[in-house]
C-alpha cells in the first residue's frame, strides 16, 4: 500500500508539472491610437512645443492644435499680403521659433514664408526667405531677433543664413521683416532632400541618390565644412541626428544607421534595416531607444535602436497612409492622411 | 520542451518499474509518403514556381517520412475488477524532403477501470514544434516569409461506460493549449472540447462507432492593444467521426477498415480588415482505409492510406482557393510487442 501510495504521488507531481504549456512570449510592441486629430487636409509635417502642434495639413493650410485638451486653436488657410487674402495651396512643411514667435511653412517645392504668431487667431506674413524647391529646413534661435535657418535645397544644396529682425516705418506704414546676413549656399552633386542639425556641431543632409553627407560646424553660424559623403542603396530622403550617428530613410531600400566616424575615418560601416520597406521618413525618440519609421500606405513600423547597428523590429502597425512622425513625450505623432494621430506605444 | 520529453521518458521507464503485474511494451516504426507536406492549395501549387518563398527552401511539396515509437502499458494496481493502468508513448518523426518537419510526440494515460467498459482516463498528449509551412509574418514584415511552427498540450478527461449490451459510450471533455513559436504567436488557441462517441460491437465481424465532438478555440491576440495582428482567430467547430473495423475470422487480415472523419469549422471574425479569416468556414474531410496483419506473436504491419481534402467558404474567392487543398498520405506501420512478466 506505501508503494501504491508512492507511486500516485510521483504521478500527481509529474502530472502537474507537465499539466500546462506557457505561450511563447514575442517581443512586439503594441500601440493604441489614442486620438486622431482631423486636420481635414492631409497632414503632412508637424512641429511641436509645449503641448502645441503647429501642423502642415496640406490644402487645409497651417493648423494649431493643443494637444492636452485636443482642441483646435486656428486654422489659417491663407494670409493677407498687400491688403488682399492669399490662400495656401499645399503646405506640406511646418517649423516654430518660439522665442521669435514664429511660424515657418513652405509648399511643396516653393521657398520658406515667415509668419508672425502671436497665439492669436491671426498670423502676420512677414517675408518669404531661402529659395524654390526646398525640400527641408531646420531652424535655431539663441536669442530674440534673430535665428539661424539651414535648409535642404534640392537644387543648389545647403543653403544657410543667420536673419534679423529689421523693422522700419514710412509714411506711417510699419515694415517688418528678416533680413538675411552671412550664410551661403554650400553646392553638393546630390539633390538635397532632408536636413537635421544639432545645431551646435553637426549638420546632416539627405543627399537622394548620392547618399547621405555630414557636416562640421565650429559654432552656429559658421560655415559648414563637409566631413565626408556615405552612399546608400535608393535614394536618401529624410536624416534624424542622434549622438552617435545618422538615421536616413532612404525610400523603397528601407533604412540605414551610419555611425559618425564613417565620416571622420573614412569608414564605410553601415547598417541597413527596414529594407523591405518604403521609408519616407524617420522619428528618433533617443531616450525609450524607439525608432519610428513612417511608411506611406503601409503605416508605420517601430524598431528597437537600443543597439542602432542591430535595430529589431517590433510591429508593423497599419494606420493608415503616412508621411512622418515626432515623438511627443512618450507619445507618437504621427501626420497622416486621416490626420494627426496621437499614439501610445506599449513595449 | 525537452523537460516535457524527459517526463514521458520517465514514465514510460516507470510503468516499467513498479508493480507485480506484467508489463507490456513495444516500439514501431512507420514509413511512408505524403503529396501535400504543406499542405498548398492548387492556386499556390500553380504559383510556386514564381514564388518559391512559401516552399521555405524546400525542393519539394511532396516527401518522404518516417515515425519511430515507443510505447509501454503497465497495470500498476489491480483488486478484483479494479484496476489502475498507466501507459505512455513518444514517437519520433521526420520529413525527410522537409527541413523544418520534424517534431516528437508523446503522451501518457492513467486509467481506472472498475469493469468492462468502465472507466476513467485522463489523457495527456504532447507535439512538439510541428511545422505547418511558412507564412509572411505581417507582424513585422509585408515579403519575408518566416517558418509556422507550433505545440499542442491536450488534457482530456474521458469516462467510458456501458450503456446496454453490445452498445457502450464514452464522454470526454478535453482542453487543448495550441501554442505557436516566435514570429506567430498571435496565433496561439485555447481549445476547450467535448466529445461523444458510441460503439457496437458486431459479433463474428467486429466494431463500429460513431462519434461527435464540438469545440470552441478562442484566440485572445486582438485583446491586447493595438498589436500588429490583433484579428480575433477564435472559431467553433463541430466533428463527426464514423470508423468502422472489421476483424474477420480465418482470412489473410487480421484487420482491415474504414473511417471518414469530418470537421466544419467557422471562424468568428468579423472584422473587415482580416479578409482571410472573416466569415471563413472550411469543410475539412478525412477519409481512411487500413489494413492490419498480424505477422507473428509480437509482430504486426498494419498499411494505411489517408485522403483529406478541406473545402474552404469565405466571401472572397481569393480566400476560398487560397485555403482549399487536397492531400494523400499513405504509410506502413510494424509494431513489435513485448511482455515482460519475469517479476
Amino acid at each position: 500500500m506505501i508503494n501504491i501510495k508512492n507511486i500516485s504521488l510521483i504521478l500527481t507531481v509529474l502530472t502537474f508539472f507537465s499539466g500546462c504549456i506557457e505561450p511563447d512570449a514575442e517581443d512586439l510592441w503594441s500601440v493604441s491610437v489614442d486620438n486622431i486629430l482631423v486636420t481635414e487636409g492631409f497632414a503632412r509635417d508637424v512641429d511641436i512645443y509645449d503641448n502645441f502642434a503647429i501642423v502642415a495639413s496640406g490644402q487645409s493650410g497651417i493648423q494649431i492644435w493643443d494637444l492636452s485638451s485636443l482642441v483646435r486653436l486656428s486654422n489659417f488657410t491663407g494670409y493677407y499680403e498687400g491688403g488682399s487674402f492669399l490662400e495656401f495651396d499645399d503646405i506640406n512643411l511646418v517649423g516654430v521659433d518660439t522665442l521669435n514667435k514664429l511660424i515657418f511653412s513652405s509648399e511643396s517645392n516653393k521657398d520658406v514664408k515667415i509668419f508672425h504668431y502671436d497665439g492669436q487667431d491671426t498670423i502676420l506674413y512677414r517675408n518669404t526667405i531661402m529659395s524654390a524647391k526646398t525640400k527641408e529646413f531646420i531652424s535655431f534661435s539663441n536669442m530674440k531677433d534673430e535665428f539661424y535657418m539651414f535648409s535642404a535645397d534640392n537644387d543648389d544644396g545647403i543653403k544657410w543664413h543667420r536673419y534679423d529682425l529689421d523693422s522700419t516705418s514710412a509714411f506711417g506704414i510699419d515694415f517688418v521683416e528678416w533680413t538675411p546676413f552671412g550664410g551661403n549656399e554650400i553646392y553638393t552633386p546630390g539633390k538635397p532632400e532632408g536636413i537635421d542639425s544639432d545645431g551646435g556641431s553637426l549638420i546632416a543632409l539627405a543627399v537622394d541618390q548620392m547618399g547621405v553627407e555630414l557636416y562640421s560646424i565650429d559654432s552656429l553660424g559658421a560655415n559648414p565644412i563637409l566631413l565626408g559623403r556615405i552612399g546608400t542603396e535608393g535614394n536618401a530622403e529624410k536624416v534624424a541626428l542622434v549622438s552617435e550617428g545618422i538615421f536616413a530613410s532612404c525610400d523603397d531600400a528601407g533604412a540605414y544607421y551610419i555611425p559618425i566616424d564613417n565620416f571622420t575615418e573614412e569608414k564605410n560601416e553601415v547598417f541597413r534595416f527596414a529594407s523591405e520597406f518604403t521609408v519616407d521618413h524617420i522619428a528618433i525618440n533617443n531616450g525609450n531607444n524607439i525608432a519610428a519609421l513612417s511608411l506611406g500606405s503601409k503605416g508605420i513600423a517601430l524598431y528597437d535602436i537600443t543597439d542602432p547597428k542591430n535595430p529589431i523590429e517590433r510591429g508593423l502597425f497599419s494606420i493608415g497612409y503616412t508621411y512622418s512622425s515626432v515623438f511627443w513625450d512618450d507619445n507618437l505623432v504621427v501626420c497622416s492622411r486621416e490626420g494627426l494621430q496621437i499614439i501610445s506605444i506599449y513595449q | 520542451m525537452v523537460f516535457l520529453r524527459t517526463i514521458y521518458f520517465k514514465m514510460i521507464l516507470m510503468s516499467l518499474t513498479f508493480g507485480k503485474t506484467p508489463i507490456e511494451y513495444g516500439f514501431s516504426f512507420s514509413s511512408g509518403y505524403d503529396d501535400n507536406v504543406m499542405r498548398l492549395s492548387l492556386k499556390e501549387v500553380s504559383e510556386v514556381s514564381s514564388n518559391p518563398d512559401i516552399m521555405g527552401g524546400a525542393k519539394k511539396l511532396d516527401s518522404f517520412t518516417s515515425k519511430l515509437g515507443l510505447f509501454s502499458k503497465k497495470s500498476l494496481w489491480q483488486l478484483g475488477k479494479k484496476e489502475l493502468v498507466l501507459k505512455g508513448n513518444i514517437h519520433w518523426a521526420d520529413y525527410y524532403h522537409s527541413q523544418y518537419k520534424k517534431y516528437w510526440s508523446g503522451g501518457l494515460d492513467i486509467i481506472y477501470k472498475w469493469g468492462s467498459y468502465k472507466n476513467v482516463k485522463y489523457t495527456l498528449r504532447h507535439l512538439d514544434d510541428f511545422y505547418l509551412r511558412h507564412y509572411i509574418n505581417r507582424d513585422i514584415s509585408n515579403t519575408e516569409a518566416s517558418p509556422c511552427l507550433f505545440s499542442d498540450q491536450n488534457q482530456k478527461i474521458t469516462i467510458t461506460y456501458l450503456v446496454h449490451k453490445p452498445y457502450w459510450a464514452n464522454l470526454s471533455i478535453g482542453y487543448l493549449q495550441r501554442y505557436y513559436k516566435i514570429p506567430f504567436t498571435e496565433f496561439d488557441l485555447d481549445i476547450i472540447y467535448f466529445k461523444s462517441k458510441i460503439s457496437r460491437k458486431i459479433k463474428n465481424i467486429g466494431s463500429i462507432s460513431f462519434q461527435i465532438e464540438n469545440g470552441f478555440a478562442k484566440s485572445e491576440s486582438h485583446l491586447r492593444e493595438y498589436r500588429p495582428s490583433s484579428f480575433n482567430r477564435s472559431y467553433e467547430m463541430m466533428e463527426w467521426f464514423l470508423p468502422l473495423a472489421i476483424r474477420p475470422k480465418n482470412i489473410f487480415f487480421k484487420e482491415f477498415g474504414l473511417s471518414i472523419r469530418q470537421e466544419n469549422r467557422r471562424y468568428m471574425a468579423e472584422e473587415l480588415n482580416d479578409p482571410l479569416h472573416s466569415g471563413r468556414d472550411h469543410l475539412d474531410t478525412k477519409y481512411d482505409i487500413w489494413f492490419k496483419k498480424k505477422i507473428n506473436e509480437t509482430v504486426s504491419a498494419t498499411l494505411s492510406n489517408r485522403f483529406r481534402t478541406r473545402k474552404t467558404n469565405s466571401k472572397y474567392d481569393w480566400v476560398s482557393d487560397l485555403k482549399s487543398f487536397d492531400q494523400f498520405q499513405v504509410w506502413i506501420k510494424i509494431e513489435w510487442e513485448f511482455v515482460y512478466d519475469k517479476y
